[in-house]
């Protein structure tokens, strides 16, 4: 048997038990046996307790790790959603490898949180002191810059931390989180990965900047309130072309007509080429300010960015391909994948997202992957420092073995 | 209905066009984007292995070369500083019963360093490589030097086993975390390499060992087969000598001579069967086809036997054998034949190197130590051994002097079998000789029954 081995299986079986019992017997019988970890993606049409229970009942001691996603997953299989209910399972086996799961309730010390909860997983794990080969992450929306932050008190900069924050359907605040059988609100889901093969990751968004920028001058947290001393939405909408001009002045939901204009800021360079994490204005406000799914810092230069609906149908494919690249791999050598896709793009190309589950199949060679649909992803860019964002693609493949 | 206005058309058209046209150029800079930082990560990854690769080779060239493994060690972290970007390194050797001792460093105050030991140096030396994100909070490293602790945040610890050598290699860096996955990894690629280079090493070494130890033993032999032919001749002419005159001289097989004459033959055939009959037991020993015959064994008795028969050896050069039982000695459980051999071949020399003197035999139950053992000792009052002799006094066919050809059975086996036959009764045997004072030979065997 290979060091590491992993399969999917994903439903679209309205009743959560049934749903989470053909899911899991599946699973088994891809995989020739109980998985050593086990990652749950249920849209939040299903009773996410039943769902938990379930799965421990038939897995036992199993560490799982788990987060509501937006309308659906997609696999190697395709996108699995029907009407915005769906679940998919991926389940790693991993005689040699280590995991463990821990979660904590992020209430109003998200930093202290992340560094609990990563000291919890690595102690699930029985790996104390010895830094994970990845951090898999899993919260409530809302507070991952401190979470992370959290996370890196403990571990440092260098550890990888990949994964996404809950989402529902229509951001209803309905998302919740799983760990080891329990359904969680508010919390934050952490798995510190030690596999007996290698792990690979990549981080990118599907957009470009735009000569478009300015400054941060008034922030509070989420809420940007002024770019280069005026009303943030404002200067948003012009240098958008009038994507928000319809809630100016009253307010008002634009997750969906900002999508293909985030706000972006330089993570770092590359090869003399800056790359971006991504912000996505949600709101506006009566006063003229943003709201946005990421924290951002006064004085930050913010740039328009700019993206296509061709650009977020092909891009998962090759971030796929660069977390591919990044191993050296070819699909030969791989085990599987996790695939972390933002629910606003997947929001925006809906009708067009069984061609991003292809793009990223074809890219792996076939091999098992799951992707979920988020409310803000996080992973770790090429410079080997891991960020939460909006709007971003976060890969991260398994190797069967250890090069 | 009425037709648009062309200037309208043409306006829509010009921004369909310039819509689609807008879209390409954001999917080529996109494409572009991608293609620079591709370009740039395999140019980096492209630039880090062939230096990695320089290195290596560079490496291996002194690996290869080295002979010992100090150098080897130093070269060693001098490899891997560059490829695994540490701030510090060092190397702890680990010995039986020696306190783990730091045989390289990058820097010189790490040789300072008293490395612990515990669980977790075990777990690396059972052969896992193992980061720790942050030394303040680990046991082991919380018995390490705090100045060290304090300037450095994590660690990697590599084992660097051998043939015969025991070594950890240590990696320090101020950053906490900075052991990731990939570069622990790298480590351990590196790492199988020196392991392999160091093993070549001692391989070679000890391909020298074995080469000066066959040659030594070749010459051995040849002296033992030259000595053997002389020894067998001596008391082999002794008899046919004395039959030829006895069959010649009706006279001498009449006179009052005869009984000893017939006792010249007797002894000469007693000594030439003992030479026989250690050859033949040497051969057995080194073919791996001597058995024990483990039985209750009445100590007493095999002791007065023994001494029985080293008497005519001590009568011909004077001495007296006395002999020293505790009283309530404990029973003994193993091969009393063999044992009975040890004694003899121990009282033997002891005769040999001896003349006008005491040879005492002490027997004495221990059961002061963790292993009870039954304690024979042979002493004599003799010439002793010299200190550069000790060493080689079981080695078979070692003489200690010139060969002696008046002293009939110095084979320069006996203390060689007596070794071989201890050690597979489970016991030990040492010495402890001073010149012009005596010697004293000491066996072990332990109460519990042989091995």
């Amino acid at each position: 048997m290979r060091a590491v081995d992993i399969a999917t299986s994903t439903t679209s079986v309205r009743d959560s038990r049934r749903a989470a019992v053909e899911a899991y017997e599946a699973l088994v019988a891809r995989l020739a046996g109980p998985p050593s970890l086990l990652i749950v993606f249920p849209t939040v049409g299903h009773d996410i307790p039943v769902v938990a229970a379930a799965l421990r009942e038939l897995a036992g001691d199993v560490p799982m790790h788990g987060a509501t996603t937006c309308q659906g997953v997609m696999s190697e299989a395709g996108f699995v959603g029907d009407a915005g209910l769906g679940l998919g399972l991926l389940g790693i086996r991993d005689d040699d490898g280590d995991y463990g799961v821990a979660a904590r309730t992020i209430g109003d010390d998200p930093r202290g949180a992340g560094r609990a909860v990563i000291a919890a997983a690595i102690a699930a794990a029985g790996r104390d002191g010895e830094p994970p080969a990845l951090v898999w992450l899993a919260a409530d929306p809302g507070f991952e810059e401190a979470v992370i932050a959290g996370i890196q008190d403990v571990l440092g900069p260098d550890v990888p931390i990949a994964g996404g924050s809950a989402a529902d359907n229509d951001v209803a605040g309905h998302w919740q989180e799983i760990a080891n059988g329990d359904a969680l609100r508010g919390a934050v889901v952490v798995t510190a990965m030690y596999p007996s093969g290698s792990i690979h990751v990549a981080f990118h968004s599907g957009y470009s900047p735009s000569d478009r920028s300015g400054v941060a001058t008034r922030v509070d947290g989420r809420t940007l309130h002024e770019i280069d001393g005026r009303p943030a939405a404002e200067v948003y909408d012009e240098w958008t072309g009038g994507v928000i001009a319809d809630v100016l002045g009253r307010g008002g939901n634009v997750l969906r007509s900002t999508t293909l204009h985030p706000l972006g800021r330089v993570a770092g360079e590359y090869g003399g080429l800056p790359f971006h994490r991504l912000s996505h204005p949600d709101s506006v406000t009566a006063e003229g300010a943003l709201t946005l799914f990421t924290e951002i810092d006064e004085g930050e230069r913010l740039i328009q960015m700019v993206g296509t609906r061709e650009s977020l149908v092909s891009r998962a494919g090759r971030v796929a391909r660069a977390a591919m690249r990044a191993g050296n791999l070819e699909a030969s050598d791989l085990a599987g994948a996790l695939v972390v896709y933002c629910a606003g793009c997947m929001l925006t190309i809906q009708s067009e997202i069984g061609d991003v589950a292809g793009e990223v199949a074809r890219e792996l060679g076939g091999k098992p992957f799951l992707g979920t649909f988020t409310f803000g992803e996080q992973g770790c860019f090429v410079n080997r420092r891991s960020h939460h964002g909006n709007l971003m693609i976060s890969v991260v493949v398994f190797r069967h073995d250890e090069r | 209905m009425t037709n648009a206005d062309p200037d309208t058309e043409r306006v829509r058209e010009l921004e369909r066009r310039l819509a689609l046209a807008e879209r390409a150029r954001i999917a080529a800079e996109e494409e572009v984007a991608e293609l620079r930082v591709e370009l740039a990560h395999t140019g980096e990854r492209a630039r880090v292995a062939a230096a990695h690769t320089e290195r290596l080779l560079e490496g291996l060239e002194v690996l290869g070369e080295a002979r010992d493994a100090l150098p080897l060690f130093a070269e060693v972290l001098r490899v891997l500083g560059d490829v695994l970007e540490f701030d510090a390194a060092f190397v702890v050797g680990f010995a039986p019963d020696v306190s783990p001792q730091i045989v390289s460093a990058t820097d010189p105050r790490l040789h300072a360093v008293a490395w612990p030991g515990g669980a977790f140096t075990d777990r690396v030396l059972a052969g896992k490589t193992i980061a720790l994100f942050d030394l303040a909070g680990h046991p082991e490293w919380q018995a390490v030097d705090p100045e060290l602790r304090g300037e450095y945040a994590s660690a990697l610890h590599v084992p660097l086993h051998a043939l015969h050598s025991q070594a950890m290699l240590v990696c320090l860096h101020r950053r906490r975390g900075f052991f990731t996955a990939d570069r622990i990894t790298r480590a351990r690629r590196f790492a199988a390499l020196a392991r392999q280079a160091l093993r070549t090493a001692e391989q070679l070494v000890d391909l020298e060992v074995d080469r000066n130890d066959a040659v030594a033993l070749s010459r051995a032999k040849s002296r033992f087969v030259a000595s053997m032919s002389h020894e067998l001749r001596t008391p082999l002419d002794a008899i046919v000598g004395y039959c030829e005159y006895l069959l010649e001289s009706p006279a001498a097989r009449e006179g009052p001579e005869l009984g000893e004459t017939l006792g010249r033959i007797y002894l000469s055939a007693r000594i030439l069967c003992d030479l026989i009959g250690n050859t033949l037991d040497l051969s057995k020993i080194e073919a791996g086809r001597m058995d024990l015959d483990l039985d209750t064994v009445v100590v007493g008795d095999t002791c007065r036997l023994a001494v029985i028969t080293a008497l005519p050896l001590a009568a011909r050069n004077h001495n007296t054998i006395r002999v020293d039982l505790a009283p309530d000695l404990p029973e003994l459980r193993s091969d009393a034949g063999k044992l009975r051999q040890i004694l003899i071949n121990l009282l033997a020399n002891a005769c040999k190197f001896t003349e006008a003197g005491a040879v005492d035999l002490v027997v004495r139950a221990d059961r002061s130590g963790d292993a009870p053992a039954l304690v024979f000792q042979v002493r004599d009052t003799g010439r002793g051994i010299a200190p550069e002799q000790l060493a080689v006094v079981f080695r078979p066919f070692a003489r200690l002097g010139p060969v002696d050809g008046r002293k009939a059975g110095n084979t320069g086996l006996g203390l060689t079998i007596a070794k071989y036959l201890t050690e597979l009764m489970g016991g030990t045997i040492d010495l402890a000789s001073e010149v012009g004072v005596g010697t004293t030979f000491t066996v072990r065997l332990p109460l519990a029954g042989a091995a």
